[in-house]
Parts: structure tokens; sequence; C-alpha cells
């Protein structure tokens, strides 16, 4: 497996309106109540819960629509939206705390891009402004910019006065950043690896068949956007196939801590269902873990 | 006091008991963790564990005072308690492989899923031996009231109780009315709670019907339910269980109507969603789509 090199099509730096709202929701990190490798089951009780997460939204938060384009009814809300940009682009995100569960202030704090301290989202006693603990009702922008240096896969989170609660129940989403002449890939992978309760996640399921279910052709470009987000170090592991680390070394498992992200490329090669998954043991044993399915040309 | 608990468990029937004895509960040692990690027990009870993995693990509990030393993979330990309490324990081998187990001297056992409205309610009792009478206690939202009651060695409203040195297990049976949280009491003793989950979800009916390129679903409720949410599961290899695939709320006559595009045949289901929004409280069978395959 190699690093894709394939042509693009130069883009014209745009202004990009983003509408997102913290929404309340119920959530069930196992929807098929059980962890198959190890044929143990659950019962809804401890697996579903009321959380507040991130729902992209139409212009002036008219309508909610789907985070991601997925198969599934069952998977969507976390991670909150994937918010595209190029470098040179200018993002505004227009939020409201639709929060009607806790009513407690949110907000969106974004790793990656260039902003002023107005626009950091975080909660600073006497110092940050409204954009750091929007109240319940209230709506605030955050205008930020994809700079040289923002090329790349993103966090971004809850940082108010309520992110200690509302980050475990999965209130953050990713920043997609591609450089001014980058290829888009055929097919992007958000995948955020995050303790929740009981469960090691990802995207906010545990275990296989609950956990995202990646599908691709043979010959498409894949790229995983992966990020973890808690207190805790994974390792991104893909079985099948290898990657380019920076200095051009060969690796199956890259290992991300709190916070950090990174992007993974190849150009798909290897039909076959797959697993993916985080090789920290305890992680994987708790949920962590899913499929990967690649079709044949 | 006692006149006004016997009242209150006028609605019930308290069958014999039957002796019971001491129990042995398994719990067992994956990779890294503890299956499973909580367990309720009776003062007298005792809990085996078994390591079911390829590693070592051993468990340690400062609370309950003992340590088990190493235990190899197929090997195992066990521990009686013998005093009510919560007792954590742990792997101390392996981070965060930890479980829990609380000792009680009563030990209720209710329905984990949901009961239909209007059908029997079972609950059993363990009690420790040498307690006196024991009664079962309801928390619809109004604080705890008792709706049953019994004694050892008879005594009891239309109850018996086998006051045999090992101990006994009351049954009792209500009538399912209203979700409620449950408790045994004898004197200061209090068993763990259980919720007990009823609902009033209709019969769902459904039939399939083939369209080219996939089927439609109907379904209709019995009796009529209205406005309430359904959802449409696939039996799925991927999913490795029954997975939703869309959802719908009934129209005015109890009925709702899913298009498949699918080429295979799959097992599908219609399940009633519950308060929490994703939960299956009622479930039709399963029946089988046949797709039509497309021109």
């Amino acid at each position: 497996m190699t690093a894709t090199a394939a042509s693009a099509t130069p883009a014209e730096a745009a202004v990009r309106h983003e509408w997102v709202a913290a929404v309340p929701t119920s959530w069930n990190m196992v929807p098929n109540g059980r962890d198959a490798m190890m044929n143990m089951r659950f019962e809804p009780a401890q697996t579903v819960f009321p959380t507040v997460v991130y729902r992209r939204y139409t212009r002036g938060w008219r309508r909610p629509l789907r985070n991601a384009p997925v198969t599934s009814v069952d998977h969507d809300l976390i991670p909150g939206p994937l918010l595209r940009a190029r470098v040179g682009d200018r993002v505004r995100v227009h939020f409201k705390n639709l929060d009607t569960l806790f009513r407690r202030p949110h907000s969106m704090h974004f790793h990656g891009v260039h902003y002023r301290p107005g626009s950091d989202g975080s909660f600073i006693p006497g110092f940050s402004g409204k954009g750091g603990n929007v109240k319940p009702g209230r709506a605030f922008t955050y205008r930020l910019t994809a700079g040289p240096d923002s090329a790349g896969v993103w966090p971004y989170h809850d940082h108010s006065p309520s992110m200690h609660d509302s980050l475990p129940g999965g209130l953050y989403g990713a920043l997609s950043i591609l450089g001014r002449r980058e290829p888009r890939p055929d097919r992007e992978f958000v995948t955020v690896f995050s303790a929740m309760r009981d469960f090691q996640t990802v995207n906010g399921r545990a275990f296989v068949g609950n956990t995202p279910i990646y599908r691709a052709r043979v010959g498409d470009r894949i790229q995983w956007d992966v990020i973890a987000l808690g207190s805790e170090h994974h390792t991104f592991h893909v079985h099948g196939h290898r990657w380019r680390d920076a200095a051009g070394v060969p690796e199956d498992t890259r290992t991300i801590g709190p916070a950090e992200s990174f992007r993974v490329r190849w150009r798909e090669d290897a039909p076959g269902t797959w697993l993916y998954h985080c090789h920290v043991e305890e992680h994987m044993d708790k949920g962590m873990i899913g499929l990967y399915r690649v079709a044949p040309r | 006091m006692r006149a006004a608990l016997l009242a209150a468990a006028a609605c019930v029937a308290l069958a014999l008991p039957a002796a019971a004895r001491a129990e042995l509960t398994f719990v067992a040692m994956n990779q890294s963790t503890f299956s499973p990690a909580h367990l309720d027990v009776l003062v007298g009870d005792s809990v085996s564990w078994r390591n079911s993995s390829l590693r070592e693990h051993d468990v340690r509990s400062d609370a309950a005072g003992f340590d088990s030393g190493r235990v190899g993979t197929g090997a195992g330990f066990a521990h009686t308690y013998a005093a009510p309490g919560s007792y954590p324990y742990a792997c101390t081998i392996h981070t965060g492989m930890t479980g829990d187990v609380s000792a009680y001297s009563l030990l209720l056992d209710a329905p984990r899923r949901p009961v239909q409205l209007g059908a029997p309610l079972e609950l059993h009792v363990r009690p420790a031996a040498g307690l006196g009478p024991v009664r079962i206690e309801e928390d619809s939202g109004a604080g705890f009231r008792p709706v049953a009651a019994a004694a050892p060695a008879g005594g009891g409203h239309g109850a018996h109780g086998d006051a045999a040195e090992d101990g006994y297990t009351l049954h009792a049976t209500l009538t399912a009315t209203v979700s409620a949280t449950y408790r045994a009491v004898a004197g200061d003793q209090l068993s763990q709670p259980l919720r007990v989950e009823v609902t009033d979800a209709p019969r769902l009916v459904v039939s399939a019907s083939p369209r080219r390129g996939g089927v439609a679903v109907g379904v209709r409720s019995v009796p009529p339910k209205p406005g309430a949410l359904v959802a449409i599961q696939l039996r799925l290899r991927e999913r490795f269980g029954w997975w939703t695939v869309d959802r719908a709320r009934l129209d005015k006559r109890s009925r709702a109507r899913f298009v498949l595009r699918r080429r295979q045949p799959v097992r599908a289901r219609v399940i009633v969603v519950g308060a929490n929004g994703v939960s299956a409280v009622a479930a039709s069978a399963p029946v089988t789509l046949r797709p039509r395959a497309p021109r």
C-alpha cells in the first residue's frame, strides 16, 4: 500500500457557512445489544443514556440535517458534522445552543485553524467572551480561517464550563482541511476514539457491528480522519493495510493521544472484510473495534 | 401497622416458599474484563472467578479482605460473602480490570425485560436465614409502599414461610400496572432496588409485499396506537444482530409503511420504540423479506 499521489484541481478561496446546534438526544452505544466477539450481551440500561450532541442544520437552524452521509439511520450525530474546508478558506460556524435536556452552556472550540481570541470558544472566567459560554437558547458565530498550516484533520469540541460533562457524552466533531491543490479522497472515514461510560467507543459506539462499518472499493483513494478525545492514549490499527509515516517508513499502527489527530491515506487494493481497532487491548475488549469492508472493483 | 401492610397486600398472591440454599455464582476473567463486572448476592453466597483468558490474573478485594494470588488460564478462585456490604475488587496485574459484589441480607429477583400492562408480575425474594417477616415495597414515584408481605414459618397473609435454617424463597405475584422500583425489607435490612418497566406497547402485525428492486413492509398495531414511534430492523450479518434501518410514526389508522431497496432476502421485524427513543419495548414476529429482482 502506498500513499496517494494524484492530481488536483486548484480551488478558489471561499467563505463557508456552517450551521450547527447542540441538541439533546438519546444515545445507544451498543444498538445490537452484544459484544459479538466475546458473545456477551448488554441490556439497554447499560448502553442507553441521554446526552447532548452537535447536529448540522440548514441556514438559520431551520431544519436539521444528517451530520454525515452514512448508510444507517442508527448511526449519526456522534461525532458532530464533518466540517470541510481548504487552506485559505474562511469558515463561519453559526452555533446555537438548543440544550433543553440539561440546560447547560456549551461552545465550539476548534483545533488547527486561525482565529481571534473571541472565537476561541473556551471559557476563561473574567476573560472569555460569549463564545466560550453560550447559554441555552443563545447563538454565537465563530470566525475561523484555514491557514497554510491548517491542512489536515482536527477535532472541535465543547470548551464551555460544562465540557467535563458534555465531552464524555459525545459533544465533539471533526474539521477536515485540504491543501489548496490537494485531491479530495473518494472515501473519508472520520474515526474518533473516546471512552464513554463503561465502554471504549469509536464514534460513540462499541463492539463490532455497532461501531462504524467503513466501506470502500478497490481503487478508491481512502482517507482516515483519526482523532482521540478523553484522557487516554489509543493506537489506530487496520488489518491487511499499511501506510507510510512522515519519514516514509511503512506502518500499520499509529499511536494517538488526547486531542491529537492525523489522517492516513492509501489507494485501496485489498478486497475483503477487515478489522480496524485500537490495539490497547483493554480498549479493544471494551468495544473499540469495528469492520472495514472493501468490495472488489 | 401489620394490618395496614396486609391490607396493602390484598391484591397479591404469595405462593409457598421453596427451600433455597446458598448459591455459587461464576464470574469470567476475560482478557481485560470481569464478566459480569457487577453482582448482587445473598449473604452466605459464594462467587467463583474462573480465568477464561490466555493470561494470568488475580482477584483482590481490600474491602472483602481477600487476595487470590495469581490465577492461571483455566484456574479459579472463590470467596463467600459473610456480611452485607459493597465489595469492590480488581485484578492488580491489569489496570482498569475491576468489578464489585454487593452482598445483601435479602435478594430480590424481578423481570429484567418490560412486562406487559395487566400481565402477572413475578417477584422472588431470598432472605438470609434468621430474618423476621419480609415485605416487598414498590415505588412508582411517590415513595416506597408495601405491596406484599410474608413471614417465616407461616403467619403471613395467605402466605407461608419455610423457616429452614438454610433459608427459603418467597414468591409474590402482582399485577403489572405501572413501571416501578421494588425492594424487599425485613426489619432494618433492605434488598437491592430493582426497576421493573411496565409497557402498554401494542402487538405489531407485519406484512411484506415484493416490489421491483425491493420490498414494501406494512405494519399495524393491535390495539390501535396512532402516533407511536416504530422502527424496522433487519437481521444483518455484518451487524451481528438486529439493526434499525428506518423509523416511522403510526398514522391515524395505526399503520405505517416502509419501503426497502434490497436485492437479497433478509429477516426483518418491526419494533415499538420505547420512551428512551432507541430501545424496543415490543417487537413483531420476524418475517423473511423476499425482494423481487429488478428487471
